[in-house]
C-alpha cells in the first residue's frame, strides 16, 4: 500500500476496532438525514438508561452543500462514521486514539490536538460539551458528550465520536480531491458517486419543487403528532427526519426568509421533542408494568 | 513538608485555565486558614491536563484553639444551696469541661455563663483528604458538564488525581476517581503511569520534563519554551513571528509542550487584505504570522504542535494543506465579495434585522447617514460632508459580506476595504475605524469623519436600544452598550465636538419613524451620564462635582469637563465656600416660600443689608455680562470668581434681615431679591448648593 487505506478499508478498519470495543455495528438508517446524530440509534439510544453501544456508518445529506461535482472539497452528499458509547468509559479519549492508529494515523506521529466546541443541535434540541480534534491542524472528529437530548438533561452520559470519513481518508491517501479518493484498489470515489453528485446538485437547487416540499412538510408535521399520540414514537420520528431533510432541500432552493427558518427549526424541535417524549413514557409504562 | 495536589484531566478549554488556576490558590488559602493549618505558600500551576497545587512547608497539625462558648443566664449557674444547677451543669458536660470551671460575663444583655473550650489541633494527614477534595471540587468553570454517576459538574472530565503529603498518598475519591501518586504522560503519547515519589513542585516539574515527551508543567516556562521556539523557527528564515498576545497565551493553555512547525504558503495569497490573512492564520488555525524587518506580511506560517518533533515533515505538510484551504476559502469570499461591491451589501442589509421592532440594517444605515450628515454641519465640518456622507451610507454593508459572515471580527475594517477598492480613500479611513473604540482605553478613529460616522452609529444603537427598553441591568449588558456609550463620550470630548448630549439624542430620536414606542429613552442621558463621570475620574476630576452641573446635559461635553474642572478649582476657596453656605440658606428659605419672582422693587428695600444685597447683585450681573462668553476653564473660572463679592453682603442680609417681614410687600420682595441672587449664582448652569 503506498499511500493510506483506501475508502472501503478505512470502514471496515473502524467497524473491526469498535466491534472489538463492543460496539453493536448497526448499519445506515434508510431516511435521509444531515448528520450521523439523527440516526435513531443515536437520538433514542441516548435518552435511555441502559448501556448503549454502537457504530456504524452514515450517509448524510446537505443538500445546499452540493456542487455539481465540481468543487474538490464539497459535497452535498458524505459519509460520517459515528460511534456512542454509554456510559462513556473513563478512557474513552485513549480508545479513540487507537482507533486513529487502526486506520493508519500513529497519534504519535501527528499532531492531535483537543480544541474546545461544544456541539448542539438547535433542530434536536440536543447539546453537549467536547471537542473538534484536529490532527496536523486539519478537524478529522467533533467529540461529543451529550447533556441534553430533545430537551431532555440526560442520565448517564453517552459519548459521541463522529469521523469525517472522506476528509480524513483524503489526509491518508495525499489527494486534494475528494472525487480522487481510492474507494477500493480499483474504483475512485469518482466511478462511484459523482454522477450522483451531479444528479442531486441540480435537483436540489433547480428541479425540486417548492410546493410539494412545503406539503411534505405539513404532512409530515401532521402525521408525526398523530403517531407520537398513539405511542409510535418509531415512525414518527421518520417523520421528523423527513421534515428535517425537506426544510433542508427548501433551503438549498434558496425558498427560505429568515423567519421562516426560525419557524422551521422550531417546528423541528418541537417534533424532536414528541417522540422523545413519546419514548420516554412508553420506557416509563413499561418498567411500571415490569414492576407490577 | 510539602502537599501536593494534581487534577488529572481531559483537555480543558484554553479559556477556563486562567480562572482555574487563580480560584485554586485562592481555595486553598481560605480551607487551610479555616483548618487553622499553618503553610509557608501555595503555589497553583499547571497546564489544561493537569492541575496542580503546592502547598508549601505545611504544619502537620492544625493549630489548637481557645473558644468561648456561650451558655445559660448567670442567674442560672447555681441554685440557692449554692449548688450547679442541672442548666450550668449540662452547659458543662455538653462543652466537656467542669462545672468549677465555667465562668460569668458579662454581654449586651447581661451577665451570662461562659465556658471555654479548648479545641485541640488535628493531625495535617487526616484534614487532607477533606481539604483536597473542596480543593478538587471547589473550582468553578465558565461552563460546565456531567459525565459519570455522582453527577459533579465540571469543566471537563476528571481522569486521575494525585493527593500526596511528604513521600504518602493521601486517599480521597471524587467523581468515582481515588488517589493515587501516578500521574499520566502526553495525551498522544498512551497511558503508562508516572510515579510521583513526594510532594515537591520542583521535583514534580522536573519529572514531567524529563519524560521521553517532556510536559512542561510551569506556564511560565511554557511561555518562555514558546516564545523562543516560535521565534526561532522565524529567524531561521531570517523574519520575525508576530507574537500576537492573545495566540501566545492560548497557545501555552493548549498545549503541554509548544513546538514549532513553520510552512509557506503560495505568494498569492499575499493579496489578500492583510487582516484577513493574519485573522485566518490566528483565530481559525491557530498560527503565528511571520514578518520581515520592515513589518511586511511574509508567505509563511509557524503552527505549533503538542509535543516534540517526531515526524515532523508530514506535520508541516498537513498543516501547510489546512492553511492553503482556509487561505483559497478567504479568497473565494474576497473575490466574490469584490464582485459584489458594498451596494449589493447594502441592499442585502434589508434582509439582516438590527433590533426586533426596530426594522432592519439597511434602516439603521439610513438613519446613521443622516445623523452623521446634520452632525457634520452642526459641528463645523461641512468640508467632510461628501466623506462622511460615502462612509455613513455604507458603515453597516461590509456585514452583508462573505468575508465578515466568515469572521465576524473583521466587520469595519473590510468595509474599509472595499471602500478603497471603490477609490474612496478618505471614507475607507473612516469606515475601517467605524467600531472603535474596540475596547475602553483603545484608539478612536483618527480622523474627524472618521469620529463623526463612528459617533452616529454608536448614538442610533443606544437610542434604539433605549426606544425598545434594551437596557443594561448589572453584568447583563449582551449588545455591549456600555463601551458604545464610553466610545460616543470619548469622541465627544476628544473629538471637542461642539453639540450638547440631548440635541445629539433628540435629532437621533426624531429619525426613528414616527410611532416607534418609547420604552426607555429617558434612562439614556444618566447611562450616557455614568459613563461621562467615569472619564472624569479618569482625567482626574472628582466625578461627583458632575451632580452639581446638572445641566452637561445641554452643553458640548468639553463645555461640560471645563465647568466641572472649574467649580472644582473655586469649591475650597474660603470667600466662595462661605458663599456656597449661605446660598444654601437662600435655597432653604426659597424652598419653603415657594416664590418665583425675581423682579426686585428697589422702593421696597428697608434695611441698609438687603440694599447693600441688592447693589452688589447689581455690580455682579453687570460684571457678568461683561466677561467673555467662551467655556474654556478660564472664562468659566472668571464667572465664578465673581460669586465672592456675594460673601459679606449675604451674611450680613441673614444676620440684619428679616425675610418674613410683616408686610407681605416686603417679604415678597425680599424673597425676589434672594431668588434673583440665586439665579445669578446658578448662572453657569451648575447649582453650586450642589457641590
Amino acid at each position: 500500500m503506498k499511500y493510506g487505506m483506501n475508502f472501503q478499508d478505512m470502514i471496515s478498519a473502524l467497524n473491526t476496532y469498535w466491534a472489538k470495543q463492543g460496539c453493536v455495528l448497526v448499519q445506515p438508517y434508510d431516511v435521509e438525514k444531515g448528520a450521523g446524530t439523527y440516526n435513531p440509534e443515536t437520538f433514542f439510544g441516548s435518552l435511555t438508561k441502559k448501556p448503549v453501544n454502537r457504530a456504524y456508518v452514515e450517509p448524510c445529506r446537505r443538500p445546499a452543500d452540493g456542487r455539481y461535482g465540481e468543487n474538490p472539497n464539497r459535497l452535498g452528499k458524505y459519509y460520517q462514521y459515528q460511534v456512542i458509547m454509554k456510559p462513556a468509559p473513563a478512557n474513552i479519549q485513549e480508545i479513540y486514539l487507537n482507533s486513529l492508529k487502526a486506520i493508519g494515523l500513529d497519534p504519535k506521529q501527528h499532531d492531535v490536538r483537543w480544541i474546545e466546541d461544544d456541539w448542539q443541535s438547535p433542530t434536536l434540541g440536543a447539546s453537549g460539551v467536547g471537542w473538534e480534534i484536529w490532527l496536523d491542524g486539519m478537524e478529522i472528529t467533533q467529540f461529543t458528550y451529550f447533556q441534553n437530548m430533545a430537551g431532555f438533561a440526560l442520565n448517564p452520559i453517552t459519548a459521541e465520536i463522529t469521523y469525517g470519513l472522506e476528509r480524513i481518508a483524503m489526509y491518508c491517501q495525499k489527494v486534494d480531491n475528494v472525487f480522487d479518493l481510492r474507494w477500493n484498489e480499483d474504483i475512485t470515489y469518482r466511478q462511484v458517486f459523482h454522477e450522483n453528485e451531479r444528479q442531486f446538485s441540480h435537483y436540489y437547487f433547480e428541479e425540486s419543487n417548492v410546493e410539494h416540499l412545503r406539503r411534505y412538510i405539513e404532512e409530515c408535521e401532521e402525521e408525526c403528532y398523530a403517531l407520537c399520540k398513539k405511542g409510535l414514537y418509531l415512525p414518527a420520528y421518520d417523520d421528523t427526519m423527513k421534515l428535517s431533510h425537506y426544510f433542508n432541500m427548501l433551503e438549498a432552493r434558496g425558498a427560505i426568509s429568515v423567519s421562516d427558518r426560525t419557524n422551521n427549526i422550531t417546528k423541528i424541535r418541537n417534533l424532536a421533542k414528541a417522540c422523545a417524549k413519546a419514548y420516554v413514557d412508553s420506557v416509563e409504562k413499561k418498567e411500571k408494568e415490569a414492576a407490577k | 513538608m510539602n502537599a501536593l495536589l494534581e487534577i488529572g484531566v481531559e483537555h480543558l478549554p484554553a479559556r477556563f485555565m486562567a480562572p482555574a488556576l487563580s480560584q485554586l490558590e485562592t481555595l486553598a488559602a481560605s480551607l487551610l486558614a479555616e483548618k487553622r493549618i499553618s503553610y509557608k505558600a501555595v503555589h497553583a500551576f499547571g497546564t489544561y491536563r493537569r492541575l496542580v497545587v503546592e502547598i508549601e512547608d505545611i504544619a502537620d497539625k492544625s493549630a489548637d484553639v481557645q473558644k468561648e462558648v456561650k451558655g445559660p443566664p448567670a442567674k442560672l449557674l447555681k441554685d440557692a444551696a449554692g449548688n450547679f444547677t442541672p442548666q450550668s451543669a449540662g452547659f458543662a458536660q455538653k462543652n466537656g469541661i467542669a462545672p468549677e470551671k465555667l465562668t460569668v460575663e458579662e454581654t449586651d444583655k447581661g451577665p451570662f455563663i461562659f465556658a471555654r473550650v479548648k479545641i485541640k489541633g488535628e493531625k495535617t494527614a487526616k484534614l487532607l483528604p477533606e481539604i483536597f477534595t473542596r480543593l478538587v471540587t471547589g473550582i468553578e468553570f465558565a461552563k460546565n458538564m456531567v459525565w459519570e454517576d455522582s453527577g459533579l459538574r465540571y469543566g471537563r472530565p476528571i481522569r486521575s488525581l494525585i493527593g500526596l503529603y511528604g513521600d504518602k498518598v493521601i486517599k480521597f475519591t471524587v467523581a468515582g476517581v481515588t488517589s493515587s501518586r501516578y500521574t499520566y504522560p502526553l495525551s498522544s503519547f498512551g497511558r503508562k503511569p508516572i510515579s510521583v515519589k513526594t510532594a515537591d513542585r520542583r521535583a514534580y516539574a522536573d519529572l514531567l520534563r524529563n519524560q521521553p515527551q517532556p510536559v512542561l508543567v510551569v506556564p511560565q516556562e511554557r511561555r518562555e519554551a514558546l516564545i523562543k521556539t516560535v521565534s526561532s523557527e522565524a529567524k531561521a528564515h531570517g523574519y520575525e513571528a508576530d507574537l500576537d498576545e492573545n495566540l501566545i497565551t492560548e497557545t501555552v493553555w493548549f498545549t503541554e509542550h509548544p513546538v514549532a512547525v513553520s510552512g509557506d504558503f503560495e505568494i498569492k495569497f499575499l493579496t489578500l487584505p492583510k487582516e484577513l490573512i493574519t485573522t485566518v492564520l490566528k483565530k481559525q488555525i491557530k498560527m503565528f504570522p511571520v514578518m520581515n524587518k520592515k513589518g511586511e506580511l511574509q508567505p509563511y506560517f509557524i503552527a505549533v504542535r503538542d509535543g516534540i518533533s517526531v515526524n515532523q515533515n508530514e506535520v508541516r505538510d498537513g498543516f501547510k494543506k489546512v492553511m492553503s484551504a482556509r487561505l483559497s476559502d478567504a479568497v473565494f469570499f474576497f473575490e466574490n465579495d469584490k464582485k459584489d461591491g458594498l451596494a449589493t451589501f447594502q441592499e442585502k442589509l434589508k434582509n439582516i434585522q438590527f433590533l426586533e421592532g426596530l426594522g432592519n440594517l439597511f434602516e439603521k444605515a439610513e438613519r446613521t447617514q443622516k445623523l452623521a450628515a446634520w452632525l457634520c454641519e452642526k459641528t463645523g465640518n461641512t468640508a467632510l460632508a461628501k466623506t462622511v456622507d460615502y462612509a455613513a451610507q455604507y458603515a453597516y454593508a461590509d456585514l452583508a459580506s462573505h468575508v465578515v459572515y466568515e469572521f465576524p471580527e473583521l466587520q469595519g475594517y473590510m468595509g474599509g476595504q472595499y471602500a478603497a477598492l471603490a477609490g474612496q480613500k478618505e471614507a475607507a479611513k473612516a469606515m475601517e475605524e467605524f467600531y472603535y473604540p474596540l475596547s475602553s482605553s483603545s484608539p478612536l478613529p483618527q480622523t474627524m469623519a472618521g469620529k463623526l460616522v463612528s459617533l452616529a452609529g454608536k448614538i442610533d444603537t443606544l437610542v434604539g436600544n433605549f426606544l425598545i427598553g434594551q437596557i443594561p441591568t448589572g453584568s447583563e449588558d449582551p449588545f455591549a452598550l456600555r463601551r458604545q456609550a464610553f466610545g460616543a463620550v470619548r469622541i465627544l470630548l476628544e473629538g471637542n465636538l461642539n453639540v450638547s448630549v440631548k440635541e445629539l439624542v433628540e435629532k437621533s430620536a426624531s429619525l426613528y419613524p414616527a410611532g416607534t414606542p418609547d420604552k426607555g429613552l429617558k434612562e439614556l442621558p444618566g447611562f450616557l451620564g455614568q459613563r461621562f463621570a467615569l472619564i472624569l475620574q479618569e482625567h482626574g476630576h472628582d466625578s461627583r462635582i458632575l451632580e452639581a452641573v446638572a445641566n452637561w446635559y445641554n452643553l458640548p461635553l468639553t463645555q461640560a469637563e471645563s465647568l466641572v474642572s472649574a467649580l472644582e478649582t473655586v469649591k475650597n476657596g474660603a470667600e466662595f465656600a462661605a458663599v456656597l453656605e449661605s446660598a444654601k440658606r437662600v435655597n432653604n428659605i426659597l424652598k419653603k416660600a415657594d416664590v418665583s419672582a425675581t423682579t426686585v422693587k428697589e422702593n421696597l428695600l428697608t434695611e441698609p443689608a438687603e440694599k447693600a444685597l441688592f447693589n452688589t447683585l447689581q455690580t455682579v450681573q453687570k460684571k457678568l455680562t461683561v466677561l467673555p462668553t467662551a467655556h474654556d476653564k478660564e472664562s468659566y473660572l472668571a464667572v465664578l470668581k465673581t460669586y465672592d463679592a456675594f460673601k459679606e453682603p449675604l451674611e450680613k442680609f441673614f444676620k440684619d434681615v428679616m425675610v418674613n417681614a410683616e408686610d407681605v410687600a416686603i417679604k415678597n420682595n425680599r424673597l425676589a431679591l434672594l431668588a434673583a441672587v440665586r439665579a445669578c449664582l446658578n448662572s453657569t448652569g451648575a447649582d453650586i448648593t450642589k457641590l
